[in-house]
């Protein structure tokens, strides 16, 4: 890929260890190019000085960057998007994997905490793959509610996952091959170089690129002190929307989102909700499922009961538990409920 | 003067007739024991003299030399003591030297005669090799009892020996026993309308009882896995007598085998999870002995938190799982015992137990349970049919719950495994859980309907490959269970739904 030379030179600052995301911002984002000069410590402005000008040091910069296939979009690049340049403190560098084209589309972001009941993973999955329909999904990778929404924009190809570490390194492990399917598919997006490992500071502050790139942001699951609530939070701030999933009263996986829905965020049920703040319509409608009238049934007890126990669900139809496992196996085949663990379902 | 008479030696499951030669003569006073002794035996040396002398009988004090053939073979346990007393009194011209019984028995110093473990593996392979009478020990008499076609004489000690041998007392040989009556009288202790609820997990029990499926209890703890898993053994057919005498074999070389002298009931045994892959497949320095899958055969093996389990034990249970045997090999030898069982695993869904449950939170992250059930491997979960979750909700929240008892289930099982023994017959098998591919293809034809339902499962359900076999084979279960010819689109549904490992 061919960079014109001051973004040579900002890829080149982005890799220097010595100078922080924010110190960058400030440089290349802000236009402040002596604050280096007037705040730093000498050792350090000499040190990235030696970096920068060294023939080296770049080369050494490049060469990594195209043995691993990964690209960069600078702030300067007119590649980088629009809604990014209007937050506070922009990335300077995008390094990129996969799908470029997908940064200038319309975003829209759908996050969750990690230990997200299994129904709203469910419920994240389907809600992401329906808004595929008018933009691209926007997330983290970690377990739970980002994956989740991950896997569902994945069959269209239209997904970024922001990293908050370098692309050497998988994390979370267990998520390897989704990292690469949307590396392949979709876009795999850091404004960390390569070999920077996954910090904990780096994943709220990761968390404004999210909001950033984004109309709005869905929190599909948040308990009270939930790192998505934090992407929310930028949200509001960017002024862009923001949808909750609501939750039972007293639920511990859904305070953050009732919090958000109380403090005025859109609530989203369905995709309709979201797509009627937008002014959009399904352009697909629901493909019509067809229900047998025990399915009906059942489906219908577990809607009123919430997360349904089925031998009470059984109880309720005057039936053995085990008669209804066809028909919850088939509801769940239709993708019409979601397991909870414990012989538990939901509808989703 | 010298004296030959028949014991037998123990290896594994199979009597070998050992020849204890004795040889009295004059020279230097000296007493040796020779051919391939282990230390019990060589101690039997002790014993012998002083229950000779204490039985009033004279120990010769000449040159004695006493030989074990074959002499190759390694002989271990202590149930030489009286052939080697007899055969030095036979030497020493205390007996006449025409005897044909067969001598098993350990002997105390003051010559009273010890049980000994094995009896009922030595007695058969004996019978088998046209051996008629034994003396035994009477305690052992219990087991002896129920091999027919044999005279066995079941004596208190040295002394009753030698008046029984010398005509100058009579004995009777152990009674045949009935093996109906032993099982008629023998219960389980526990029955499955105790356990209350569960009504999922006690389908899957009944499912993978029927089909011979192994079967994985997974749920919170305190749900009753346990009490559930203990019910299995009471739903299984009845063992026929010639299963009990196989299962009484094998825990008659551990010594384990009570006072009815034959194991009636299915074994259910329960190894703790420090147990390490020779204590479950079995093994042994002089003498291969069987391990806790072998002792389980014909009944269940019940592993409580699998994933607490060496990976080393574990993994050496999917070869048993497959073959129904197990093959132990050590430089004594090989050795192979029967290991057909089922497996009923327990584990909870996470490390901290709470992961799916109700009214307690999960303090666990996602990569700690991600660890934890991957401690159990993809090639063991192959093999386990049913996976299903046990209810995390107590009973109370089920207000008026009547379960049926073990016996009603029990007749339900019989039916569905003749009706797969009719089916399957002609393979050499006799459950469905033993069906190879092959087998699927020509046993399991699905309809349209039912393919179109697995492939739709496999697309949003995300199922593994290794998914298909395990639910078409339970799906067959089902089937046979509802008396339907051929697999209906619920029961492939209802098979789909005891998966719980396979997801993430």
């Amino acid at each position: 890929m061919n960079y014109t030379k001051t973004e040579e030179d900002i890829i080149v600052l982005s890799a220097i260890d010595e100078l922080n995301e924010k110190q960058l911002c400030r440089l290349v984002c802000q236009n402040k190019q002596n604050f280096l000069i007037k705040t730093a410590p000498q050792g350090v402005y000499n040190i990235v000085k030696g970096k920068l000008y060294s023939e080296a040091f770049r080369a050494e910069v490049f060469e990594n960057l195209s043995r691993k296939g990964i690209e960069c979009v600078t702030y300067l690049s007119p590649d980088y998007p629009e809604s990014l340049k209007n937050i506070d403190e922009p990335p300077a560098v995008l390094y990129c994997r996969g799908n470029r084209s997908l940064l200038k589309s319309s975003c829209f972001s759908v996050v969750g905490s990690r230990n997200c009941p299994s129904a709203s993973v469910a419920l994240c999955k389907k809600l992401s793959g329906q808004i595929t329909q008018a933009f691209t999904v926007v997330t983290g990778m970690a377990e739970g509610a980002d994956s989740a929404a991950a896997e569902g924009a994945l069959p269209s190809g239209k997904i970024i996952s922001v990293l908050a570490n370098g692309f050497d390194r998988f994390y979370p492990a267990t998520n390897r091959a989704l990292i690469e399917s949307v590396a392949d598919k979709g876009l795999l997006i850091s404004e960390y170089p390569p070999h920077i490992l996954p910090l904990k500071r780096n994943f709220p502050y990761r968390n404004r690129i999210i909001a950033g790139l984004s109309r709005g942001t869905l929190v599909v699951s948040a308990g009270a002190k939930s790192g998505a609530l934090i992407t929310a939070d930028y949200a509001l701030n960017y002024g862009r929307e923001v949808f909750a999933v609501p939750y039972n009263a007293g639920s511990v996986s859904g305070a953050g989102c009732n919090k958000l829905i109380k403090e005025g965020a859109h609530l989203a049920e369905n995709i309709l909700d979201i797509f009627e703040v937008f002014g959009l319509d399904l352009n697909k409608p629901e493909r019509a499922i067809s229900l047998t009238d025990d399915e009906n049934a059942v489906l219908e007890q577990i809607k009123i009961l919430g997360e349904a126990f089925l031998p009470v669900v059984a109880k309720n139809l005057n039936k053995q538990p085990y008669q209804l496992l066809p028909i919850i196996s088939s509801l769940e085949i239709k993708g019409l409920i979601a397991k909870l663990g414990g012989n538990r379902y939901a509808a989703i | 003067m010298l004296s030959k008479i028949t014991s037998f030696a123990l290896n594994g499951l199979e009597g070998i007739p050992v020849e204890v030669e004795t040889d009295v003569n004059k020279g230097m006073v000296s007493y040796d024991l020779v051919g391939l002794p282990d230390t019990a035996v060589k101690e039997s040396k002790e014993r012998v003299r002083s229950a000779i002398k204490n039985s009033r009988l004279v120990f010769p004090v000449n040159k004695i030399t006493i030989n074990l053939a074959p002499a190759d073979l390694k002989k271990a346990g202590s149930h030489y003591d009286l052939p080697l007393a007899v055969s030095i009194l036979i030497a020493s011209d205390q007996l006449s030297a025409d005897t044909d019984y067969v001598f098993l028995g350990e002997l105390a110093l003051d010559g009273t005669l010890r049980n000994v473990s094995g009896i009922l593996p030595l007695l058969i392979s004996a019978r088998d090799r046209g051996f008629k009478k034994f003396i035994i020990p009477s305690g052992n008499a219990n087991e002896a009892g129920y091999i027919e076609g044999v005279s066995v004489y079941a004596l208190p000690s040295l002394a009753a020996v030698v008046q029984f041998l010398t005509g100058k007392a009579q004995f009777e040989p152990v009674e045949n026993k009935n093996y109906n009556a032993v099982k008629a009288s023998s219960s389980y202790g526990c029955d499955m309308s105790l356990v209350r609820g569960q009504k999922v997990a006690k389908r899957a029990v009944e499912i993978a009882v029927a089909g011979g499926h192994n079967i994985l209890l997974a749920g919170p703890p305190g749900t009753g896995k346990t009490m559930l898993a203990r019910c299995l053994p009471t739903i299984m057919p009845d063992l026929t007598f010639e299963e009990a005498l196989e299962v009484t074999k094998i825990h008659s070389v551990g010594g384990e085998v009570g006072a009815d002298g034959i194991i009636a009931l299915r074994p259910f045994r329960t190894p703790h999870h420090t147990a390490s892959v020779v204590s479950l497949c079995g093994g042994g320095n002089s003498r291969i002995l069987p391990g806790e899958i072998s002792k389980a055969h014909k009944g269940v093996l019940f592993l409580d938190e699998l994933p607490e389990y060496s990976r080393s034990a574990l993994e050496a249970l999917r070869q048993p799982l497959e073959d129904k045997v197990i093959t132990v090999a050590r430089s004594v030898g090989a050795v192979t015992f029967p290991a057909d069982f089922i497996l009923c695993a327990s584990m909870n869904p996470c490390p901290c137990g709470n992961y799916g449950s109700e009214n307690r939170q999960c303090t666990c992250t996602p990569a700690q349970i991600h660890r934890y059930r991957n401690r159990v491997s993809g090639p063991l979960l192959d093999r386990i049919d049913l996976q299903v979750e046990v209810d995390g909700v107590s009973y109370e929240q089920l207000v008026s719950d009547e379960a049926e008892s073990s016996a009603v289930v029990k007749a339900r099982i019989e039916r569905a495994r003749l009706i797969q023994r009719e089916r399957l017959s002609a393979e050499g098998i006799s459950v469905n859980a033993l069906m190879s591919e092959a087998h699927l293809k020509k046993y399991c034809r699905l309809s349209a309907e039912c393919e179109a339902i697995l492939k739709n499962a496999f697309e949003t359900l995300h199922l593994s490959a290794r998914a298909r076999s395990r639910i078409i084979k339970v799906a067959r279960t089902i089937a046979d269970l509802e008396l339907s010819e051929n697999i209906q689109p619920e029961h492939i549904l209802e098979a789909t739904s005891y998966r719980s490992m396979d997801l993430k």
